[in-house]
C-alpha cells in the first residue's frame, strides 16, 4: 500500500465504448474516486469521430452494445453511427459518468513514480496522480494518411473519413476517395448519389457480402422493452452466430470456400461489367483482410459517375492524384479513407514505465500483453484494445467487457489485500505471447496471402486479432488470476 | 510438444459425421485428435453400432473424450471403456412416444416416396429458431435403418453407475429426442452435469458454436461443475 495519497483510485485514459463501459461498472459497485480522460469535447470515441455519410456499424446492434445496457429500442438490424453515438452519451449520463469525465483534457504523458507507487499524469488541465491506470485510447482513433509527396499542398478540401469536413458541399464536385476499406465502402454510395465524379483508388479489392438491414417494427420493439429475456436471447442467438464465423479465420477448408463463393456470388450479382468485375476480385483468401459488408457498393461502383481505379496513390500534384499505375486523376476534393494506426498507437510514446522504459520501446516488435491486458514492467496498468483483444467476426464490445471483468477482478483482488502493487511477470507475459502466436500460425491472418494492418509491420506478428472464438478470449483472460504477478508465486493455469 | 489428446464423435440418425458434426468436428480438430464415426451397416442393430464405437475408443491412444449425438449418444452411454469423460448431446433415457412417431412417418413417407419427406423430417429436428439451419436429413438406406432403430433404444436398461464425468446437453426445444428424456439421463447417470441450449433435436446444426463453448470448456475441466450441476446458459 502506498505511503502517497494519490488524487484518484483509478484514472482512465478514453471516453469511447472501453472507457464509458469500465466507468460504468466502477460506479455500480460503489466507486467514485475515478476520472476519465477524454482529449474531444465529447465522450463517444470512434461514433464520435466518424460522421461521415452512410457510417454504420457492421455488427448487429443488439450485439454491439453493453450486456449491461440493453437496448430495446435499436432502429435496425445495423445501427447507423450516430444512433450508437446517441446510445452512448446516454449510457454515459443515465449512469452518473459527467461528474468523472474530463473532456477537452488531452494526457500528453504518464510515468510510474516508483517511489510512491503511483502514476503521474501529465496533461492540459495539469497533473494528476492515479493509483491505477487504464489506457482505453482506443485502436482505431489516430487517422492514417497516405506518405505520398504533395499531399499537404493539395489545393481543395482533403480530409479523413474520421475527420469528416461537414462544411464542405460535394454537390457537383469531382471526389477522389483514396482506400476501398470498411469506410469507404459506406462513403462511396453516398458520396456517389451527389458528386458529379468520383474515383476510388484502391490498392487491394475487398471481399464484400450482401448486408440486409432490415428496420426492428415496432412490436419487436415494443416486445423487446417488455420482456427483457427475449432481448437476451435474441443477442445470445446474434453472439453464437456470429462465432461460426471463426471457423473462416481458422482457415477451416469448407468454411472459407462457403464464404468465398458467397462474397464473389455477390460480386458476380451485382456488377455485370467483366473488367469491372475483375478489378473487384480480391487477389488473397478471404479473410485475410476485414470481410465487408454492403448491398450498395457494387452497385454505386457500377455508376457512370464513378471510376475504380486499382492502383495505389504514388504523389499529388497540384489537383491531380498520380497513381503508381501511371493513371492521373483531377480532384476538387480528396477524401482519405485510409485508416489508422493501428499496430503502433501513439500513445504508447508517452506512457512510461519502471525504469524509465516507455511502452512504444516495451512494444519495439509489437504490442505484447498478458492477458492481452497487462504489460510487463508497467505496475498497475491495464490496457484494453490493445494487443491481441481484437476480433473481426464479433463484436468488439462483447471482447471489452471481458477485459472489464479483468481489471474489476485486479481492482477487488487489489481491495482485499491491501492494495498491493501489480505488475505481471515478464514470463507470463511471454508465455501468453507464444500461446497466441500458435493460435495464430494457422489462421487466414497469416497464410492468406495479404497485406493486412492486423499484423505488425516490424515483426510480421498478428498483435491486433485475438486469434480464436471470442467466448475463448473471455474464458481465458475475462478473470483476472494474481498467479501471473510479481511476488505472487508461480502457478498459471495450463493451455 | 505433448500430444493433443483424443476426442471420438459418434452420429446420430444421420450415421455420417461430417453430416452431424459439420463445424464441430474441424473446429475440435485444432484441440483434439479426433476419431468421426460413421454407422454406415446396411442393416445395424444395437451391439454392431457399439462394436463401433467401442473399436474406435479402443484405438485412441488416451482414454478418449466420448461424445455422441442422438442415437449416437444413447450408443455411446452404453461404452464401458476407460474414458476421460463423456458428452451426450441430445440422447434420451427412453424412447418417447414422439419419437416413434416420427420413425414411423419417416418410415411411411420414404415407403411411399413422398414429397414431404425432406419437409416433414426438418420439421421434426429443427426449432423455429434455428429454421435457417434446417436442412434435409439425408434419405437412404442407412438413415431408415438408424430410424428405424432408434425408436426402439432404451437407455433404462443400462448400468450407468460408473459412467466417466458427464456432460449431458438437452435441446430446450427437442420434440424429438424430447428435452424430458434427455434430462432423465442426467437423472440416470450418476457423475452428470446438465446443459441446455436453446435448440431442437438438431442442436449440431442450430448452435454449433455455443456446442463446441460447452464441449471445450466441458472436456478441459470436466470436474469444474460437481455432478448434478445445472451448468447455466451464458449470456454474452
Amino acid at each position: 500500500m502506498s505511503l502517497f495519497e494519490p488524487d484518484v483510485d483509478v484514472a482512465i485514459i478514453g471516453a469511447g465504448i472501453a472507457g464509458i463501459g469500465l466507468g460504468i461498472r466502477l460506479r455500480r459497485r460503489g466507486d467514485r474516486s475515478f476520472v476519465i480522460f477524454e482529449r474531444a469535447s465529447q465522450p463517444g470515441g470512434t461514433w464520435r469521430d466518424n460522421t461521415y455519410p452512410g457510417v454504420a456499424c457492421d455488427v448487429p446492434s443488439h450485439l454491439y452494445s453493453y450486456s449491461f445496457m440493453p437496448n430495446p429500442g435499436w432502429s435496425r438490424f445495423f445501427a447507423p453511427g450516430a444512433e450508437i453515438q446517441s446510445y452512448l452519451l446516454a449510457s454515459a449520463a443515465e449512469e452518473g459518468l459527467d461528474e468523472h469525465i474530463r473532456l477537452d483534457t488531452d494526457v500528453t504523458g504518464a510515468r510510474w513514480d516508483a517511489g510512491r507507487d503511483l502514476w503521474e499524469l501529465e496533461s492540459s488541465a495539469g497533473t494528476v496522480t492515479a493509483r491505477v491506470l487504464v489506457l482505453a485510447a482506443g485502436r482505431l482513433s489516430s487517422p492514417r494518411y497516405p506518405s505520398v509527396p504533395g499531399i499537404d499542398a493539395f489545393p481543395g478540401p482533403a480530409f479523413h473519413s474520421a475527420r469528416w469536413d461537414h462544411d464542405v458541399d460535394l454537390s457537383g464536385k469531382r471526389v477522389a476517395i483514396v482506400g476501398s476499406g470498411a469506410s469507404s465502402i459506406q462513403i462511396v454510395p453516398e458520396v456517389a448519389r451527389i458528386a458529379s465524379r468520383v474515383s476510388v483508388l484502391q490498392r487491394s479489392a475487398p471481399y464484400v457480402i450482401p448486408r440486409a438491414n432490415p428496420e426492428y417494427t415496432a412490436a419487436e420493439r415494443s416486445l423487446l422493452e417488455r420482456d427483457p429475456a427475449e432481448l437476451a436471447r435474441l443477442r445470445a442467438a446474434l453472439f453464437w452466430r456470429a462465432e461460426e464465423a471463426y471457423a473462416q479465420r481458422a482457415a477451416e477448408p469448407q468454411a472459407l470456400d462457403a464464404a468465398r463463393t458467397r462474397a464473389l456470388d455477390h460480386l458476380h450479382a451485382q456488377v455485370a461489367d467483366t473488367s469491372l468485375r475483375e478489378k473487384l476480385t480480391p487477389h488473397y483468401e478471404i479473410g485475410c483482410k476485414r470481410v465487408l459488408i454492403s448491398s450498395d457498393y457494387y452497385p454505386a461502383m457500377s455508376q457512370p459517375n464513378v471510376s475504380l481505379e486499382a492502383s495505389a496513390l504514388a504523389a499529388i500534384e497540384g489537383n491531380t492524384l498520380v497513381m503508381v499505375n501511371g493513371t492521373r486523376h483531377e480532384a476538387d476534393v480528396v477524401i482519405f479513407a485510409t485508416g489508422f494506426h493501428a499496430a503502433e498507437q501513439p500513445y504508447a510514446e508517452t506512457i512510461v514505465g519502471r525504469g524509465g522504459v516507455t511502452l512504444s520501446e516495451h512494444w519495439a516488435h509489437g504490442m505484447t500483453a498478458f492477458a492481452s491486458t497487462a504489460v510487463s514492467g508497467f505496475p498497475n496498468m491495464f490496457v484494453i484494445n490493445g494487443p491481441n483483444a481484437a476480433v473481426g467476426h464479433n463484436s468488439a464490445i462483447y471482447m471489452i467487457e471481458a477485459q472489464i471483468d479483468y481489471i474489476l477482478g485486479a481492482l477487488q483482488y487489489q481491495r482485499a489485500e491491501g492494495d498491493p502493487v501489480l505488475t505481471v511477470t515478464a514470463e507470463a507475459e511471454r508465455e501468453y505471447v507464444d500461446l497466441v502466436d500458435g493460435l495464430s500460425a494457422s489462421t487466414v491472418w497469416m497464410t492468406g496471402r495479404c497485406d493486412s494492418w492486423y499484423l505488425d509491420p516490424r515483426s510480421g506478428r498478428l498483435t491486433l486479432i485475438w486469434p480464436d472464438f471470442a467466448f475463448a478470449f473471455r474464458e481465458r483472460n475475462g478473470r483476472f488470476d494474481e498467479h501471473a504477478y510479481e511476488g505472487v508465486s508461480r502457478k498459471i493455469p495450463s493451455a | 510438444m505433448s500430444a493433443k489428446p483424443t476426442l471420438v464423435l459418434v452420429p446420430g440418425l444421420s450415421g455420417r459425421s461430417t453430416w452431424d458434426f459439420p463445424f464441430i468436428a474441424p473446429m475440435l480438430c485444432r484441440r483434439f485428435e479426433v476419431t468421426e464415426v460413421d454407422f454406415d451397416a446396411a442393416a445395424p442393430d444395437l451391439d454392431s453400432l457399439l462394436a463401433i464405437v467401442d473399436a474406435a475408443v479402443a484405438r485412441c491412444a488416451t482414454p478418449p473424450v466420448l461424445l455422441g449425438y442422438s442415437l449416437g449418444a444413447t450408443v455411446a452411454a452404453r461404452v464401458s471403456r476407460p474414458l476421460a469423460s463423456l458428452v451426450l448431446v441430445a440422447g434420451w433415457w427412453r424412447p418417447s412416444p414422439k419419437l416413434v412417431a416420427f420413425a414411423n412417418s419417416w418410415m411411411t413417407l420414404r415407403a411411399e416416396e413422398s414429397t414431404a419427406l425432406d419437409e416433414v423430417s426438418a420439421l421434426a429436428l429443427y426449432s423455429a429458431e434455428g429454421w435457417d439451419a434446417a436442412r434435409a436429413l439425408p434419405a437412404d438406406s442407412v438413415t431408415d435403418a438408424l430410424v428405424a432403430l432408434a425408436a426402439g433404444v432404451d437407455v433404462s436398461e443400462v448400468d450407468l453407475s460408473a459412467t466417466a464425468p458427464t456432460l449431458v446437453i438437452g435441446g430446450s426445444h427437442d420434440e424429438v429426442a424430447t428435452t424430458r428424456e434427455t434430462q432423465l439421463l442426467f437423472g440416470a447417470i450418476r457423475d452428470a452435469r446438465y446443459a441446455e441450449l436453446r435448440s431442437g433435436h438438431a442442436v449440431t446444426h442450430e448452435r454449433p458454436a455455443e456446442l463446441l463453448e460447452l464441449v471445450t470448456s466441458f472436456a478441459a475441466h470436466p470436474t469444474e461443475f460437481p455432478a448434478g450441476s445445472i451448468i447455466s446458459e451464458q449470456s454474452p
